[in-house]
């Protein structure tokens, strides 16, 4: 097994760690809050009784 | 003055028709079931008949309620659930009746054919090729559907049920071509193009993930609108829904070889399998984390409503089956469950616990709008079912248990010299009772699906009378200072 | 801060970019433990001793797929104390090489497989397909009387070993030519009960053998020619 195959491993090990907290951070901004809590009203709707 | 734009009403159709192959599905399949458990309880009930065999009939069970139940359910859900999440009637509407019929006719050709010896024992692809030719077009046509319609969506944000419904489209077809990859050698025989302990890893990987996606994303994707709209309020966390999925799809995949350890597959492959599917523990107890605690404020309405009972078990048995599924994928407490009956136990409190249960009070929530009614049919009914189903589960899964830890324990038990005590035929003698238990739980859960679709039957009464008027599209946004702002009206 | 993030955002709002970033993190686990292993039984040489099924044998084993023995018997003893001792040295890779599709099994209503070649007579196995319960009343295996009077058909078995061969099973011209002979006036109950009575016995590299009798299981069952220690 050539050596390289290692390092490439220990290397998208980290990726995926960084990518993983990432994608902590960015759920957590508070930036989103808006966003977030519109579309989680989204199942509640009760279609056909919208009055647009 | 109102702006009038061109009236675009939901594709319910195709969800009605869906709805009712589940229901059927469902019936046939656990059939088939509760005749497999007896045969093994009873086994003159072989009859010494080819296609009424134990061997053969088996994965006409898995076929029938993996795919063609929980396959109907999740295409008609994913359809019902696409359109409502995205303000946009479903895309390209003859692909979809495609999707329908082609779904139906791969079901019905792999159910004609298995019991008559055209299989390829690959477990849970058991089809032959040309099946798997065809299944594979539907699905792709199944994708492009569900893509095409989040193309053409008016809610700029996709609501993470269809991100679970996605990587479930895609994740299944990755796994099912991978893995049916097979040279035909005549119409009814073909032959892998993976050999041993290549073909066991591939095998594995696609036999769990088509657990993790067909039976565990697809479902999660049901669960994220359906709960909310059973609690009638929001997500616990919606932000929490976001890093479970990036989670759950990237671990699930790897988590194959927990069902070869201690086998010919090299060890570091079953280390690594086994390293994930502990971790895997996390985002599942995630997703049924944000969903039980999603009842929170309205858990009152257990007491009257029979389709939010179902959610709250379904995914109770949904933590449970995924803690008992890590427990068993560490490699000491594997030694003692792999091969035995505890391996069906996780399975069936898996299937009929989560899935089964999400399905059903998905259905009942589903029905009466895709009906056009106020509500089921019959409420008592929902409640027959609810009981029939879970003591039914529970005494499968309990039995199932026993009988697992009863053989798994007599195959390893050595007298103090280090001779083995029991021949393998006392652990069949000692767990036939349980053979019987398990029976008998199959049947009051096959007795629940009938009274559910005499239910829906029903309910079904407007459609069959093609009374139902199309429900409309709400254009545009109802919120009219949507950040950012929302898309032209299509069309 | 927000602003540094607008680049994620783009994948909550595009359907195409979610789906092939959902497709890049699903393939990861595929590729990480697939790869290796098909690089590996691809680069190694043939385990010696081994050799692809003969016809009768092939027609045995097609039997045994067609009629989903697979679903209540395991071919797969594993390196438990336990398992050793009541089946036999524990199986290797390379004794499943030309298994396509490879029957390990996952569950034991019945007693594993692997090594069940020359335990009981050709007389038992034939008698007790027909009716388990004769020599086990308490079994509770189907019975698979069909199996006495159908008939092996040669040209049938003849392609398939063509085929096989495409795959890389090596067959010489040798075998596929006698393929038809070797199975002429056969019945599926003489191939599935030849096929049985290799188990363990025909597809056992011979080097392997020697480690595997020696008690404690090596931690280390390398796949691919005769394991080395």
């Amino acid at each position: 097994m050539n050596p390289l195959w290692g390092h490439l491993a220990g290397v998208i090990t980290v990726i995926l760690m960084l990518v993983f907290i990432g994608i902590w951070i960015w759920a957590w901004l508070p930036y989103h809050r808006p966003t977030f809590d519109a579309l989680a009203r989204l199942p509640m709707e009760d279609e056909g009784e919208q009055t647009p | 003055m109102q702006p009038t734009y061109p009236k675009e009403t939901y594709n319910d159709q195709i969800v009605r028709l869906f709805l009712l192959a589940a229901a059927v599905w469902g019936i046939i399949g656990m059939s088939i079931g509760v005749y497999a458990a007896a045969e093994l309880a009873w086994p003159e009930l072989n009859l010494g008949v080819p296609w009424l065999t134990f061997s053969r009939i088996r994965p006409n069970h898995t076929f029938g309620v993996i795919f063609a139940f929980g396959g109907s359910a999740l295409i008609g859900t994913c359809y019902y659930v696409v359109q409502r999440t995205a303000h946009a009637r479903l895309a390209f509407t003859a692909l979809a009746n495609v999707t329908f019929w082609g779904w139906q006719l791969g079901c019905i050709l792999a159910m004609a054919t298995m019991p008559f010896g055209i299989t390829q024992s690959k477990e849970y692809a058991e089809p032959e090729w040309f099946i798997d030719i065809a299944v594979a077009a539907v699905w792709v046509s199944f994708g492009v559907v569900f893509f095409g319609t989040l193309a053409r969506r008016r809610i700029r944000h996709i609501y993470v049920a269809n991100w679970y419904y996605g990587a479930f489209i895609i994740a299944v077809g990755l796994l099912h071509i991978v893995n049916n990859i097979a040279l035909p050698v005549s119409l009814d025989k073909s032959y892998m193009v993976y050999s041993g302990t290549v073909d066991a890893m591939v095998q594995w990987w696609y036999g769990h993930n088509a657990v993790a996606f067909f039976l565990t994303a697809g479902f999660l994707g049901m669960m994220y609108y359906f709960v909310p709209r059973q609690a009638q309020q929001p997500l616990w966390s919606y932000r929490f829904s976001i890093v479970n999925f990036w989670a759950l799809i990237s671990i699930y995949m790897w988590a194959g070889p927990h069902h070869l350890m201690f086998t010919a597959l090299p060890d570091w492959v079953q280390s690594v399998g086994m390293a994930f599917s502990l971790v895997l523990l996390m985002p599942s107890w995630g997703s049924a984390a944000n969903g039980l605690l999603t009842f929170n404020g309205s858990w009152h309405r257990l007491r009257t409503d029979p389709a939010a009972k179902f959610m709250v078990l379904s995914l109770v048995f949904y933590a449970a089956s995924t803690f008992e599924g890590s427990l068993m994928a560490v490699k000491t407490v594997n030694a003692l469950s792999h091969y035995t009956d505890w391996t069906v136990a996780h399975v069936h409190s898996g299937s009929l616990g989560w899935v089964a249960m999400i399905t059903i009070g998905s259905l009942y929530a589903m029905a009466p709008r895709a009906l056009g009614r106020p509500a089921m049919h019959s409420n008592g009914a929902m409640e027959l079912h609810f009981w029939l189903h879970t003591v039914g589960t529970l005494l499968y899964v309990v039995s199932m248990w026993a009988a697992g830890v009863t053989a798994g324990l007599m195959w390893r038990a050595t007298y103090p010299d280090g001779s083995l005590v029991y021949p393998f035929i006392d652990s069949l003698i000692a767990i036939k009772p349980l053979y019987v238990v398990r029976w008998f739980g199959g049947v009051l859960i096959l007795t629940g699906m009938v009274v559910m679709a005499w239910n829906l039957w029903h309910t079904a009464a407007d459609a069959r009378a093609r009374l139902i008027k199309p429900i409309p599209v709400p254009i545009p946004e109802p919120e009219p200072h949507q950040v950012p702002a929302p898309l032209p009206a299509h069309g | 801060m927000a602003r540094g993030y607008k680049y994620f955002e783009a994948i909550e709002k595009n359907a195409a970019l979610l789906g092939v970033l959902t497709l890049v993190m699903v393939s990861l686990g595929g590729l990480s433990e697939i790869t290796p292993i098909f690089v590996e039984a691809h680069s190694v040489a043939a385990p010696q001793g081994v050799k692809p099924y003969d016809a009768l044998r092939l027609a045995g084993r097609d039997i045994y797929v067609r009629d989903g023995c697979y679903l209540c018997h395991s071919q797969m003893i594993r390196s438990l104390r336990a398992e050793t001792q009541r089946y036999g040295a524990y199986s290797v890779a390379s004794e499943s090489v030309y298994d396509r599709p490879f029957q390990w099994g996952s569950k034991r209503t019945g007693p594993d497989l692997a090594r069940v070649g020359g335990k009981y007579s050709d007389e038992w196995q034939r008698q007790h397909l027909i009716d388990p319960r004769r020599f086990v009343p308490e079994s509770n295996m189907p019975p698979y009387p069909w199996l006495v009077d159908a008939k092996i058909d040669g040209a049938t078995i003849t392609e398939r070993m063509r085929a096989l061969r495409a795959l890389g099973d090596p067959y010489t011209d040798a075998d596929i030519a006698g393929a038809a002979k070797a199975v002429e006036g056969k019945t599926e109950m003489d191939a599935i009960v030849a096929y049985l009575q290799g188990l363990g016995v025909l597809n056992v590299a011979k080097a392997a053998e020697a480690p595997a009798t020696s008690g404690a299981p090596a931690s280390d069952n390398q796949s691919g020619a005769g394991g080395k220690r």
